[in-house]
């Protein structure tokens, strides 16, 4: 397996895939990450990011609910595994711990 | 989707399949919304936009995976290959330097050759074309010579007589160039032939507009080729306009014919019927072109399949004893087949104006070609030999793993396939970038496409399969054939190559110093042969040929001239040198036998203009009327006829004629190839007919400037005819054309060599100093010196070098002593050269090892000792 180091961009997609839980594909991806920071994304940027999560053991996926918009064609669908789960947890823990050591006096102008 | 772009094919055939669907949805998705927000047009580009950022390698479906373990091992060995290359880097770019320089010369060879083999290749009768040629013997002297001219009467003769012979084409390419006129537009072409009109039915020349039958049957037609034409008549028809030509004559245009191909050795821009000349029939009446007597035609037959061309040749010789019987002792014919008129006329002479090449230069060529491949290959072998140590605990290493021989050969063979490989890129690249100036140093027009011929792919893969197995199987079988054991218990590091090294480094230096020595010698020998030609201060005397509508005032041109500042004399005359001159038989005063004289019609300002030193005597005065009935010999007459001094002899033209004494001697100088002839016994005299050229001695002064004088003297008596001149010197050199470019040829390749085999010696000495750097280092602790050291290192190199030398030596002798009897002129032994070879590559070499000799020998015996 490839290295699990995971990066900015691939955490925030797999925040987002784990928030729109049952219906986390391409552009339903897309659309969040563009309303919730305002920042451009291209589709194919979310697909590179997902096929790499995905070869890290990340996410998992699976195809289904095809619509006429999409030409009959079924969403690839993708849902966050349980080693995706323990990344973001890992994560989160880092992040929770560098908070909880700022020293007060650090933030005390902003 | 209904009209899907052709984009998303690529998508199909470039993701992975896992992915497309839900690619292909989302785009399809995104499109819709566009379509309805932006509309179609939009909606479309943008789609193509989002579809391309999808071709980017993380989607990319990834190459098959391999299953044959048989093309499994072949990766891995171009794998480790390329490590091994990387990790070699010095002696892996010795090797791709050697390889290409080697690659690309011979492939500039084979572009050559294939070339020169593939002229007149394009006509479809060309197996019963035959050029007749006859040899020409002077049974008095017993010399003979071949020449491709006959007389204008025997194609049509051999034809009427002898069925097998079914149609003859004879050929008269023009002496001077020609002015084509077309209404106000004139152009000059130096290549206007006289031509039966079967040369359609003969040769594959294709007409593009009239009749291949008819084109050229009538008197006053002519046929322009393609280029020409345009020239001429831009987007107009050409077809039965009426065009001005030679002697000022009409000539209707009959037909445009394709361009004469690059590789047929007839070259033509205009076609003008034979029966122009005819007397009688054409208004041009030369005699000349149609009797037995004059013989400056060539003449082409086409034999019905099967004859017997010798036997036709003979029958040829019969008609000469007919028609021609005060020569019967003297032409005897020959039949050359089309195939051979390119590359196998060198011994013919007078094949005027036809592209011609020479089979001994494209021989010799190809040779060294082949030579400078070996020297790269020897040092291929030898480095590869002296890695050999470094590559040893690899071996050892497989062959524990289960490798068995052949795959370590194999292994090793894939990683000089691979340089080979990159070599014969690189090799291409500079093919292209060198072409033109190749093309320049051969004096011939290969386009690039040409690499790309079958035959020259054939070779390329040929050297390519042949230098990857030749020259790496035999380091490849000795590294192989240790045993692991032996090899992993570190008992046997280096390995022993025997002599073979040094055998083959001397090779390499035997044909590097017989290319120096022979290349110094061919240079001094051609210097000497352009010293004969400087008896005449040719630097500043150009000609100009008055042959034209200038003629009749070439006095005003003349005396117009003479009153510029920078012309210091002109002489209008027939003489010049580079034309003008003919061999008449002279009779010396009370001699018995004639003498072939060569016979200089001149004026007045000759002498000074060409700057001739007068021996004995005094030149033609203008103003002694009995001078003009007074003759001057060339020095080359007075050794010939054996006399002290010349002055108080007189000659005759013809038996009882007129007794003209001689009045002065002059020096020699030629008025032909100096490589080819000895200067020949000349006659002067006074001449005012026939005064076609202007010789003018130029002063010191601003060449463009007097130039641009002329040139506006010129177009003040000239209407149609551009100016044409050439200067004395240069034409001189365009004698010299053929030893000039050996010498250049020969110039590059041994630069080359030089260079291989620096090259190889460096890597070699490398690599032999890296495994001695230990017996160096207890050397040094035990106090040797470093001079000492370097001493030592250089000391079976300098061997080796003069072992190769002397043997080189030999080899060049017997080259030049071969080669030099062919020039009329030889310059003495001369000692130097082989000298300045020797001495040359030996300092050089003891400088390479030298340096890095020293660079060994200064290094701390402590570092290099202390894993031991």
């Amino acid at each position: 397996m490839k290295g699990t180091h995971i990066g900015e961009l691939e955490e925030l997609i797999l925040l987002t895939v784990a928030t729109l839980y049952d219906d986390a594909y391409g552009i339903a991806i897309m659309r969040e990450i563009e309303t919730r920071t305002a920042r451009k994304i291209t589709i194919s940027t979310v697909h590179a990011a997902l096929k790499r999560l995905e070869d890290k053991g990340f996410v998992t996926s699976r195809y289904d609910g095809a619509t006429k918009a999409r030409g009959g064609r079924r969403k690839h669908l993708f849902q966050v595994s349980k080693a995706g789960q323990k990344a973001l947890a890992k994560s989160r823990e880092i992040r929770n711990g560098l908070w909880e050591t700022i020293p007060k006096i650090a933030f005390k102008d902003g | 989707m209904d009209n899907r772009p052709g984009i998303f094919k690529w998508i199909e055939k470039f993701c992975a399949s896992e992915l497309v669907e839900g690619i292909m949805g989302d785009l399809d998705e995104l499109y819709a919304e566009d379509k309805a927000n932006l509309g179609p047009k939009r909606a479309k580009f943008r789609l193509y936009l989002r579809a391309l950022t999808f071709l980017r390698p993380i989607f990319y479906k990834g190459f098959k995976p391999i299953q044959n373990p048989n093309m499994m091992i072949w990766i891995h060995y171009f794998r480790a290959s390329w490590r091994s290359i990387k990790r070699y880097r010095q002696n892996s770019m010795i090797n791709l330097i050697g390889l290409t320089l080697a690659i690309t010369c011979a492939l500039l060879m084979s572009l050559l050759v294939v070339d020169e083999y593939s002229f007149d290749k394009m006509h479809r009768k060309k197996e019963n074309i035959f050029r007749l040629y006859k040899k020409n013997v002077n049974p008095v002297k017993g010399s003979s010579f071949f020449t491709a001219e006959t007389s204008g009467l025997m194609g049509p003769e051999i034809v009427k007589n002898f069925p097998e012979a079914t149609h003859f084409v004879r050929i008269n390419p023009w002496f001077d160039d020609i002015v084509l006129s077309y209404e106000d537009r004139h152009f000059q072409t130096a290549e206007m032939i006289f031509a039966d009109s079967s040369i359609f039915d003969v040769f594959d020349f294709k007409l593009l507009q009239g009749n291949p039958k008819t084109a050229l049957k009538r008197p006053s037609s002519i046929v322009l080729t393609q280029t020409f034409a345009q020239k001429l008549f831009g987007e107009e028809d050409p077809i039965n306009k009426t065009i001005k030509g030679i002697n000022d004559l009409s000539f209707t245009v009959t037909g445009v014919v394709e361009d004469a191909p690059r590789t047929s050795h007839i070259q033509f821009e205009a076609l003008v019927s034979w029966t122009t000349t005819t007397p009688g029939i054409g208004p041009l009446n030369y005699v000349w072109m149609n009797n037995w007597l004059s013989q400056s035609h060539y003449t082409y037959l086409l034999l019905s399949p099967g004859s017997d061309a010798r036997q036709l040749a003979q029958k040829a010789n019969s008609l000469i004893a007919i028609n021609l019987a005060e020569r019967k002792d003297n032409y005897f014919f020959h039949l050359q087949s089309l195939s051979d008129i390119h590359l196998k006329s060198d011994e013919i002479l007078y094949t005027r104006k036809m592209k011609i090449g020479s089979h001994q230069f494209v021989l010799l060529l190809a040779f060294s070609g082949l030579l400078i491949l070996i020297i790269a290959s020897v040092n291929y072998i030898n480095i590869s030999l002296a890695k050999a140590t470094k590559n040893i605990k690899e071996v050892g290493l497989r062959k524990v793993i289960g490798s068995s021989r052949r795959q370590v050969i194999l292994r090793f063979l894939s990683e000089t396939f691979m340089l080979t490989l990159m070599a014969v890129i690189l090799s291409l690249i500079l093919v292209y970038l060198l072409l033109p100036e190749f093309n320049v140093l051969i004096d011939k027009d290969i386009p690039f496409s040409s690499a790309f011929k079958p035959s020259i792919v054939t070779c390329l893969l040929g050297f390519l399969a042949l230098i990857s197995v030749v020259i790496d199987l035999y380091p490849a079988w000795v590294i192989s054939a240790y045993s692991p054991a032996m090899i992993l218990k570190g008992a046997n590091r280096s390995i022993r190559v025997g002599s073979l090294r040094k055998i083959l480094l001397g090779i390499q230096y035997t044909v590097s110093i017989t290319l120096i020595i022979c290349t110094l010698l061919i240079i001094r020998q051609i210097d000497y042969l352009k010293s004969q030609t400087l008896t005449i201060d040719g630097e500043k005397v150009m000609v100009i040929n008055l042959n034209n509508e200038v003629g009749e005032h070439g006095t005003l041109l003349g005396n117009r001239l003479r009153a510029h500042s920078n012309i210091t004399s002109a002489s209008l005359c027939q003489a010049a040198v580079g034309g003008g001159t003919f061999s008449v038989m002279v009779i010396p005063s009370g001699q018995p036998q004639a003498v072939s004289t060569r016979i200089f019609r001149v004026d007045t300002h000759f002498a000074k203009t060409y700057g001739i030193t007068i021996l004995e005597g005094q030149y033609f005065r203008p103003d002694v009327r009995s001078d003009s009935n007074s003759v001057i010999v060339n020095e080359a007459f007075v050794k010939y006829m054996g006399w002290e001094t010349a002055l108080d002899k007189t000659i005759q033209f013809q038996e009882g004629g007129t007794k003209y004494p001689i009045m002065a001697t002059v020096e020699d100088f030629h008025v032909s190839s100096p490589a080819k002839n000895l200067v020949s016994p000349g006659v002067m005299y006074l001449h005012e007919g026939n005064q076609n050229n202007l010789s003018i001695r130029l002063g010191q002064g601003n060449v463009e400037e007097t130039l641009d004088f002329i040139q506006e003297n010129w177009d003040a008596l000239a209407e149609r005819t551009p100016l044409s001149y050439s200067f004395v010197d240069e034409w001189y050199d365009r004698t010299l054309k053929a030893e000039l470019r050996m010498v250049d040829t020969s110039v590059i390749f041994t630069i080359i060599s030089i260079l291989l085999c620096g090259l190889g010696l460096y890597g070699l000495s490398a690599l032999m100093l890296e495994q001695k750097i230990k017996e160096i280092s207890i050397r040094k602790v035990l106090g040797a010196s470093v001079g000492a050291l370097v001493a030592m290192t250089n000391r079976q190199f300098v061997l080796i070098i003069l072992i190769s030398f002397v043997i080189a030596s030999a080899a060049a002798f017997w080259f030049n002593s071969s080669w030099i009897v062919r020039f009329p002129y030889q310059i003495d032994f001369d000692l130097s050269s082989y000298l300045l070879a020797g001495i040359s590559s030996l300092l050089l070499s003891i400088g390479t090892v030298s340096l890095l000799a020293y660079r060994a020998s200064v290094r701390n015996p402590a570092i290099t000792l202390k894993d031991e």
